[in-house]
């Protein structure tokens, strides 16, 4: 992966990202302590109440007892009202730190394929279960400050009635504050090791259901299953643990509250007898307790949330082009309460209209060199194309030729070598060498699960769409489908045939007309005389000024204005 | 195992919950001991406040204080013993519905997986058990549970003074159907959620899959876009869920609020008529306070019910997929090379018109076939039909004269080997790859002679942890590497039909050339059907069959239509001879 991720506080991650809609944020606080201090004004109320029933004093007991259900109702009113408020800004801490990793992905400069995770079904995870653990910070904070501002108010609510009696009860709470920090530091570790866990299954589902075509025609169903069983047992023995030390934790404000209401009314219960207390101190106090015993869950819960939280960040950051975590809650519009409407591109221009830095007269290569761990990369490669070119590269299998390709684009991290533009350096190829400088097609493209203009287009002007698909010999196939150009083009494209996708993957890269099209070897699914047809068109026509390709094909050497030969990395001819 | 007619969401879950049906019960008991303690509590605080005022020795009044403080602590004890069962009974349940799904789910057939992608899948198998299963360690139990304790204070609320009694379960019963009504309005609300994050999973996980092609095509921004649009609708729709889920929750208590006020007033007026005493009153108060916290629990399963619920109708939908390839009789094939019949077959892709059409064709065991053709000629086509990926729509498919749909499907996998130009990896070692996770039982020799037989030999000797290693993208295996492992995988498995899709077409020719000559090794004395764009590589096969549009144009001994200048195939040879040059 790349370097190390600059080690930010999730505290301060969050706070960035309450930072964003600081209004949202600060009615949610206002209004989830109002909640969680309503039992302390019922109480007093309850006391008062009490009071003068005993004393048989008969004034205002009907306008107490309206008071008190005014205090009881509009507790939940506050509710229903914020939790649809909070719900919509749930959304938003998630997906904040969504679009901004994917941005950063998608368009900033450096290889992405290395700041992925290997599986695709893993990096949806970060997007889901990552940013879910950042929002759950944000979301404990509101419950932590209400139910300690809340606390507070009860201590000083049951000191103003008794101190001594207040000083014995909060002894049994403070006890259990340790016992849960503890508890929750325990619980950090199980967390670990069952994310881990799950990881390890959603990544071999991930796999399994990409290779399915594979598996089945192995017969491999069973022994998949039988693996999947086994992730299961061993995720299965981390998640218990996890989860039972998560339950007694969230069950522990009732059972403190139990505890402190015992030991309040056995210190009570004598003084009762003797007149130093009275009936409505009972009353008052097993509120006040009701109160008082939230605090210690939330308190282990912070730490809990917050070290969770901390992986997730860095995993986060891990994605980002530059590693630091704050650059994951940096502001951005999500127009989420509108969405955001539709997609507008310029249309894609053609080569003979371009001028200046944007048209290629010439692309020189020098001692261009990449290192692959398992070998098949290459070594100080030169090379140099002319406008208006057809080179071809071609060698041996695990020659480099793909490596070159992808060198050249930025596509791979290159140890050693420059590339230049009109001879000025492109410091950053994988930014710079994109349409409508440069549009490449893959040895296995991957098109995306929409309607084959879509695939083809990917949000531009349809224009030159129909020409595109003519050049790439796509039109026959278009005219047999069912809905034409709208056919929904399936996960993997498996609805199409191999050289059906490659060909779409070309009429998208054509349909952008670029300066430079690089081409990695599109004769591998394509019969002889389609191929020919197919180069035909392309030669003649102006969708490309220049035209960098792998093949083997014996006939697109022959036209080639010059041929690259790689042998074991190196440039043989 | 027969198709599954759909079941309703509810009983899925109680399918699987049919085995624990002991445990579970004894869980209730358990349960139902720690729900009621409690609820002698408010009566010895009652008891307690009473006594102290009547002026008892302090003995006693110690005694009861006591006694109310172990039996609401012991309560809670007990609760963390049903606790940590149910959440064992849960993971139990929950892999064993996991399994099922993906057992389900690797059967169902290729057309359904290109419609449902591999996101989508984590989000069924993973997703939805999680809630299925999260509703089970907790609800299920939960719900018993905290019945059980709103009985009881109801009947001990009734015992105590029928009218308070009445109260408090008129408070309730409010508060039940105000939740049940709404209930049946949030299910839809909660599965439309979960329904669009899904999408946006399977989205996003496609996007993170094609990094590159977006990259390279400038498409970046246009995928953000599509996010930005996913996650608008989220928005929406988890908003439009809080409202009628959690409305319905706030509602309710309120119905209980008033109730619990309504009790106090009560109380107090008994009071005054000297028919209730303090004590008694706050006891009746705390048990109409008593029953909030239960309906509160029940809400809050209700919710994971709902998303439960949710969660099982949609593996439900799932479960009831049939695969369109059915299992068969199971009539063995016989060994050595297969003999391969086409009966005049015909065959569409769903919704679509023929792709073959008629076609007949016949082959004795042993020989070797080239198919060429057009693209969309129907290649392909006929190659995952003689692998029965899928049936035919008309006519038969015959190996060693057994009809394809006859035949056990463990046993046409063994027997048919396909090797097409997607070789698709798992991150698992290179000796799971090589034999799918232990699907071919061979011993290590063997693995180390088919890599040696295609060249990879060399390649897999500089591996960290040799047959151990863990294939990912930084195994530095290019495209054509990969070719050759898939092709190890094949010679492992001794089939009596091979079928090359394109499996050489990501070679360049002298490659090409050598894997032939070490394939010449392992496709002696089997049936091969070779297709191929690229005629050199049928140089060495012994007919050829020419398809167009869906059926047969040429069929015959290669060396006789090579010979006849008008056949295609010597047409197609012609041009291709043209054109080559030979590279130095």
């Amino acid at each position: 992966m790349t370097a190390t991720v600059k080690a930010v506080r999730p505290g301060r991650v969050g706070w960035e990202l309450v930072k964003r809609e600081p209004l949202a944020y600060a009615w949610a606080l206002l209004a989830w302590v109002t909640f969680y201090a309503f039992p302390l004004p019922a109480g007093v109320l309850l006391k008062v109440l009490l009071d003068r029933v005993a004393t048989s004093d008969a004034d205002s007991v009907t306008g107490l007892l309206v008071a008190l259900g005014v205090v009881e109702v509009g507790r939940w009113v506050l509710l229903a009202s914020v939790v649809v408020q909070w719900h919509g800004v749930w959304v938003f801490w998630n997906t904040l730190p969504r679009v901004n990793m994917l941005r950063s992905l998608v368009s900033d400069p450096g290889p992405a394929a290395g700041r992925l995770p290997s599986s695709s079904g893993e990096a949806v995870s970060r997007f889901r279960d990552d940013t879910f653990n950042l929002g759950m910070v944000l979301d404990v904070w509101l419950d932590m400050a209400g139910a300690l501002v809340s606390a507070l108010a009860a201590v000083a609510v049951m000191a103003s009635v008794d101190t001594r009696i207040t000083l014995v009860v909060v002894l049994p709470v403070a006890l259990a504050l340790l016992l849960c920090r503890q508890l929750g530091a325990q619980l950090r570790a199980w967390r670990r090791r069952e994310r881990e866990a799950t990881a390890a299954v959603t990544g071999f589902i991930g796999d399994v259901f990409g290779a399915i075509g594979a598996l089945k025609v192995a017969g491999a169903e069973e022994a998949v299953a039988r693996r999947f069983d086994e992730l299961g047992q061993h995720r299965a023995v981390a998640a218990r643990a996890d989860q039972v030390a998560t339950q007694v934790l969230r069950a522990s404000s009732g059972a403190i509250g139990n505890l402190g209401t015992g030991v309040a009314v056995l210190v009570l219960v004598p003084a009762l007898a003797d007149g130093g207390a009275t009936v409505g101190d009972v009353g008052l106090f097993a509120s006040a307790m009701a109160v008082l015993g939230s605090l210690p869950r939330w308190a282990a819960s912070l730490g809990a949330y917050h070290r969770q939280a901390e992986v997730s960040v860095e995993r986060m950051a891990e994605l980002m082009a530059t590693p630091d975590p704050l650059g994951v809650v940096a502001p951005g519009d999500l127009a989420l309460r509108h969405g955001p409407g539709g997609f507008r591109t310029a249309p894609p221009g053609a080569p003979g209209d371009r001028h200046g830095a944007d048209r290629l007269q010439r692309l020189d290569v020098r001692g261009l060199s990449v290192e692959h761990p398992g070998g098949g990369g290459i070594t100080d490669i030169d090379l140099a194309i002319d406008r208006g070119s057809l080179t071809v590269v071609t060698g041996p299998v695990g020659a480099g030729k793909s490596t070159l390709l992808r060198a050249v684009l930025g596509l791979v991290p290159v140890t050693a070598g420059e590339v230049r533009w009109n001879g000025e350096l492109i410091t950053e190829p994988s930014t710079w060498l994109v349409p409508p400088r440069a549009a490449y097609v893959g040895q296995v493209p991957r098109l995306f699960s929409e309607p084959l203009a879509d695939a083809v287009l990917l949000g531009l002007e349809p224009d030159g769409l129909l020409e595109a698909i003519r050049l790439a010999c796509l039109d026959d196939d278009v005219a047999w489908m069912p809905e034409g150009l709208a056919t929904v083009v399936g996960a993997k494209g498996v609805r199409l045939s191999g050289g059906q996708i490659q060909r779409t993957a070309a009429a998208r890269a054509f349909v952008r007309r670029p300066e430079l099209l690089v081409i990695d070897d599109l004769s591998s699914a394509l019969d002889v005389e389609t191929e020919a047809r197919l180069w035909d068109q392309l030669l003649a026509s102006a969708t490309a000024a220049t035209l960098l390709v792998v093949s083997h094909r014996p006939a697109i050497i022959a036209r080639a204005d010059q041929v690259i030969e790689l042998a074991a990395g190196r440039r043989v001819r | 195992m027969a198709a599954r007619t759909s079941r309703s969401d509810l009983g899925l879950l109680a399918a699987h919950l049919r085995p624990e049906r002991a445990r579970l019960a004894v869980l209730g008991v358990v349960l139902v001991v720690a729900m009621l303690a409690p609820v002698a509590g408010p009566v010895l605080l009652g008891s307690a406040i009473d006594a102290a005022l009547r002026g008892e020795p302090t003995g006693d009044l110690l005694a009861l204080a006591i006694g109310f403080l172990l039996v609401t602590v012991g309560g809670d004890a007990l609760q963390v013993v049903v606790v940590w069962q149910s959440v064992h009974l849960a993971w139990r349940v929950g892999n064993r519905l996991r399994l099922d799904l993906a057992r389900h789910a690797l059967r169902l057939d290729l057309d359904w997986h290109s419609r449902h992608s591999a996101g989508l899948l984590i989000e069924r198998l993973d997703g939805d058990v999680e809630a299925i299963v999260t509703f089970s360690s907790t609800a299920v139990v939960q719900l018993l549970g905290n019945a059980v304790l709103l009985v009881g204070v109801a009947a001990v609320s009734m015992v105590i003074d029928w009218r308070a009694g009445l109260l408090i379960v008129l408070a309730t019963a409010v508060a039940g159907t105000v939740m049940v009504r709404f209930r049946a309005a949030a299910v839809p609300a909660h599965d439309a959620e979960r329904e669009v994050q899904s999408q946006l999973y399977g989205d996003l996980e496609e996007r993170l899959g094609g990094l590159e092609d977006l990259r390279a095509n400038g498409a970046g921004s246009y995928a953000v876009h599509r996010l930005q649009e996913h996650s608008a609708r989220w928005w929406r729709a988890a908003r439009r869920a809080a409202l009628i889920g959690d409305g319905s929750y706030a509602m309710a208590a309120t119905a209980f609020s008033v109730g619990s006020v309504l009790t106090l007033a009560l109380g107090i007026w008994l009071h005054r008529d000297g028919a209730m005493t303090l004590g008694t009153l706050l006891a009746l108060f705390r048990f109409s306070q008593m029953v909030r916290q239960p309906v509160e629990r029940i809400a809050e399963q209700m919710r994971e019910a709902q998303k439960a619920q949710a969660g099982a109708r949609r593996a439900a939908r799932l479960l009831a997929e049939v695969p369109s390839v059915p299992e068969g009789r199971g009539v063995p094939l016989p060994d050595g090379p297969l003999a391969v019949d086409l009966d005049s077959v015909t065959f569409a892709y769903a919704g679509d018109s023929d792709v073959l059409a008629g076609l007949d064709l016949h082959l004795r065991p042993g020989t070797r076939l080239g198919v060429v053709g057009r693209t969309g000629s129907g290649k392909s086509t006929l190659g995952r039909l003689l692998a029965r990926l899928w049936d035919v729509s008309d006519g038969a498919v015959r190996l060693g004269g057994v009809d394809v749909r006859d035949a056990a499907t463990t046993d046409l996998r063994r027997r048919v080997a396909v090797v097409s130009q997607d070789v698709e990896l798992l991150r698992v070692s290179l000796r799971d790859n090589l034999t799918f996770l232990g699907t071919v039982a061979v011993d290590d020799a063997a693995l180390w002679q088919a890599l040696a037989d295609v060249g990879l030999d060399g390649w897999a000797r500089g591996l960290p942890e040799g047959l151990d290693t863990v294939l990912d993208d930084r195994s530095g295996l290019s495209a054509g590497q990969a070719q050759l492992l898939a092709f190890a995988r094949v010679l492992l498995a001794d089939p009596g039909l091979v079928l090359l899709d394109e499996a050489t077409s990501r070679l360049d020719p002298a490659t090409e050339a050598a894997l032939t000559a070490a394939a010449e090794r392992a496709l002696a004395g089997r049936t091969v059907v070779i297709i191929a764009h690229r005629l050199a590589t049928l140089d060495a096969v012994d007919e050829i069959l020419v398809l167009e549009r869906g059926g047969v144009l040429e069929h015959g001994s290669r060396a006789a239509l090579a010979g006849d200048p008008s056949s295609r195939y010597a047409r197609l040879l012609a041009t291709s001879a043209a054109a080559t040059e030979v590279l130095a």
